[in-house]
């Protein structure tokens, strides 16, 4: 392996890793207040890819417009997600146990809604949804759709900060993901501070859907890929959604540096057995606090 | 904590349900055209033929064009009469793509429903699963699955029951291959295969040997598995050998991300696809400068007059556009029937089947072939070799492995 093939590596790790720090960051918000695995977080993320599809083939919709679809549809989806499934189960104060069930079925049933109106095969976005498909620097070709998934992500993710950092509904969030109780004792209304956690989670969902549905292609299943989410903010850690995001950075780039070695078939088994190899020496993950807490 | 057991359960059936409605109905039968008042004793028995296809699973719509040929095919018998004065009905099992499911399927198909004969899905992984399930309900099974073990139990002895409708994957790979090395000029390939797909396997293995018995060189071998869908790692290091050709053969939803992750990584060789590119390498949501440069084996050659004319039969019934399996599914089917047709009054299982192991020529729309006894794969049939241009097919010879066809 030469070096323009190892930087041409590099750019591949690093553009899927932008995608799934995407997906791992909306998960970790979740996971960060509500102390469970939202597996949900993949319908929303494939529900969110195929109202883009549909702005983007029915309406000719162009590439912002469409991540803008997105982003709210995710912020719909989660929130109605919230409000079937999970608060009455936060209301009854049920154990993690019983969100970690509904948001695996939750999961299912949007898969399900997706087969039902789109089929179970495979749907692509219009290929002139972005006109220019790579850039050459040198020898290293860089696609271009993967380079604005990758920008996309920079800036999602400096919004996500300052609304963190800056304003009173992000850190009533932190405040809420760092005990809830007392943030209830503070006067801040934790329910408003749930919602407000669910849409950021799923506008995040629903950018990561339509980046992904755009860099891949479409079926039912694609929330699937909401597993890379948990297995970076395992790897992440609880508490940091920085470290969560340079998780899912680094699997991304362990992925194709995997693949490209050991080739495709064993790549998953290694990733989990480090997985488990790094949970065993460093449980609470790469910048986080304990994960026994998790569901 | 009741009323919470009870919404989790809530939650749980309606997820079931919505399951259950996103199921085509398991079995689709053919309506008759004969009206109700006429008594059953006075009508002859009508003849069940099972249709063993992935109607809801990841291949629905290669399967669905088996489905839709032969319906389109009965309707047309039925309504010339039937066979030997005999009506037509086609029993529709999904398999959702599911080795276990199809299995169960074709069980249930034969022992419930009582059908003769089977028509196969366009599925290897499947067609090797249910080959010795065959053998035990001694049913015939008529289908489109490619690969070799699907149809031969070892060298020299076909399983008695499986017979393929089209050219295996392994003629069609030699085709490929040899249409590369004599026509193209090319020497250097490298493959992306799909390990966990015995169809993509069945076609890298003797694209390869071919590849190499003349003079060849096979530089890079990369693979994938089903759940993949960024390809760049794999194209990454084939773009760091000195191959001029890329064999990716795969499945549709594979096929076009494969195309285009290629052309945005600027790797600059020739493609070589198998003959499920036709329905997605000039799909509307394919870039056509991504599929230049393309050259695909398919079963038939769509510009011919008598295939086009059945092309605009079946659109126009269907409205949509036939697919490779359409045209091998109107054979299949046809296959089925010229065996059913010849048992007379005898439409059983063993007679199907005997029929099939002596079947003189079949005309169809691949062209005029018999089955081979030693393997029940066609004998004799050319791939037609195309390529892509702006986007669209172009025929440009008939071709086997061992060269044109003249």
């Amino acid at each position: 392996m030469d070096l323009i093939e190892i930087f041409q590596q590099v750019i591949n790790g690093l553009s899927r890793g932008a995608i799934y720090a995407l997906i791992a960051v909306g998960f970790a918000i979740i996971v960060n207040v509500l102390k469970f695995s939202n597996f949900a977080h993949g319908g929303v993320l494939g529900i969110s890819a195929y109202a883009g599809y549909l702005a983007s083939s029915q309406f000719n919709l162009s590439f912002i417009p469409v991540v803008l679809i997105g982003m709210v549809t995710g912020a719909i989806v989660a929130v109605l997600v919230e409000f079937i499934a999970f608060r009455w189960i936060r209301m009854q104060k049920g154990q993690l146990v019983y969100f970690f069930v509904t948001s695996v079925t939750m999961l299912m049933l949007l898969e399900q809604i997706l087969v039902i109106r789109f089929g179970s095969f495979f749907d692509t976005y219009p290929y002139d949804l972005i006109k220019v498909k790579f850039i050459n620097i040198g020898e290293l070709s860089i696609s271009v759709t993967y380079l604005i998934s990758l920008a996309v992500t920079i800036v999602a993710f400096g919004l996500l900060i300052y609304v963190f950092k800056k304003t009173k509904i992000g850190i009533a969030i932190r405040a809420a993901s760092n005990d809830m109780t007392t943030t209830s004792l503070m006067g801040i209304n934790t329910g408003m501070v749930i919602i407000a956690a669910f849409v950021v989670s799923g506008m995040m969902g629903g950018i990561s859907g339509v980046l992904f549905g755009i860099s891949t292609s479409l079926s039912p299943q694609i929330g699937q890929v909401v597993v890379k989410g948990f297995i970076a903010s395992v790897l992440g850690g609880l508490g940091s959604l920085t470290g969560v995001a340079v998780a899912a950075v680094a699997l991304g780039l362990i992925e194709v540096f995997l693949v490209s070695t050991i080739g495709s078939g064993y790549s998953p088994v290694v990733i989990f057995a480090l997985m488990i190899a790094f949970l065993l020496l460093r449980p609470q993950g790469f910048a986080g606090v304990s994960f026994t807490d998790k569901a | 904590m009741k009323k919470l057991s009870i919404l989790i359960i809530f939650v749980m059936i309606s997820a079931l349900l919505l399951s259950a409605c996103a199921e085509k109905e398991p079995e689709v039968v053919q309506e008759e055209t004969e009206t109700e008042d006429v008594v059953a004793e006075k009508e002859p028995e009508v003849i069940k033929i099972g249709n063993l296809q992935d109607e809801s699973g990841p291949m629905a719509a290669l399967s669905g064009a088996v489905t839709l040929a032969a319906e389109m095919r009965i309707e047309e018998v039925n309504a010339a009469g039937g066979i030997n004065g005999r009506m037509l009905e086609l029993i529709t099992h999904d398999t959702r793509g599911d080795v276990n499911e199809a299995i169960n399927a074709l069980t249930r198909m034969v022992v419930q429903d009582d059908v003769q004969v089977v028509l196969g899905p366009p599925v290897s992984n499947i067609g090797i699963a249910i080959a010795p399930i065959s053998e035990e309900l001694q049913v015939p099974i008529v289908g489109l699955f490619m690969e070799d073990r699907c149809t031969i139990r070892e060298p020299g002895t076909p399983w008695s029951y499986m017979f393929l409708a089209q050219n295996s994957a392994s003629r069609q790979g030699e085709s490929i291959a040899a249409y590369a090395v004599q026509e193209l000029g090319l020497t250097k390939f490298a493959t992306l295969v799909n390990t966990a797909n015995s169809y993509s396997v069945g076609l890298a293995e003797p694209f390869k040997a071919l590849v190499r018995a003349n003079g060849g060189e096979v530089v890079a071998e990369e693979t994938y598995n089903w759940e993949d869908k960024d390809f760049r790692a794999q194209l990454t290091n084939i773009k760091g050998t000195d191959a001029e050709a890329l064999f990716f053969p795969g499945y549709p939803p594979e096929i076009p991300l494969i195309l285009a992750q290629a052309y945005e990584l600027g790797l600059d060789v020739v493609m070589l696809g198998n003959n499920s590119v036709a329905p997605t390498g000039f799909a509307p949501t394919t870039d056509p400068a991504a599929t230049a440069n393309t050259f695909y084996p398919y079963g038939i050659d769509s510009s011919d007059p008598s295939v086009s004319d059945w092309a605009a039969k079946y659109e126009a019934r269907w409205e949509t556009k036939p697919l490779a399996q359409s045209f091998s599914g109107d054979d299949a089917i046809g296959i089925i029937l010229q065996a059913i047709e010849a048992c007379g009054d005898d439409v059983t299982s063993a007679c199907i089947t005997e029929k099939l192991n002596t079947m003189g020529e079949f005309e169809g729309l691949q062209g005029t072939f018999a089955l081979d006894p030693t393997t029940h794969q066609p004998i004799g049939l050319p791939m037609a070799i195309f390529t892509i241009t702006d986007g669209a097919p172009v025929f440009l010879e008939w071709y086997t492995p061992d060269g044109p066809v003249n």
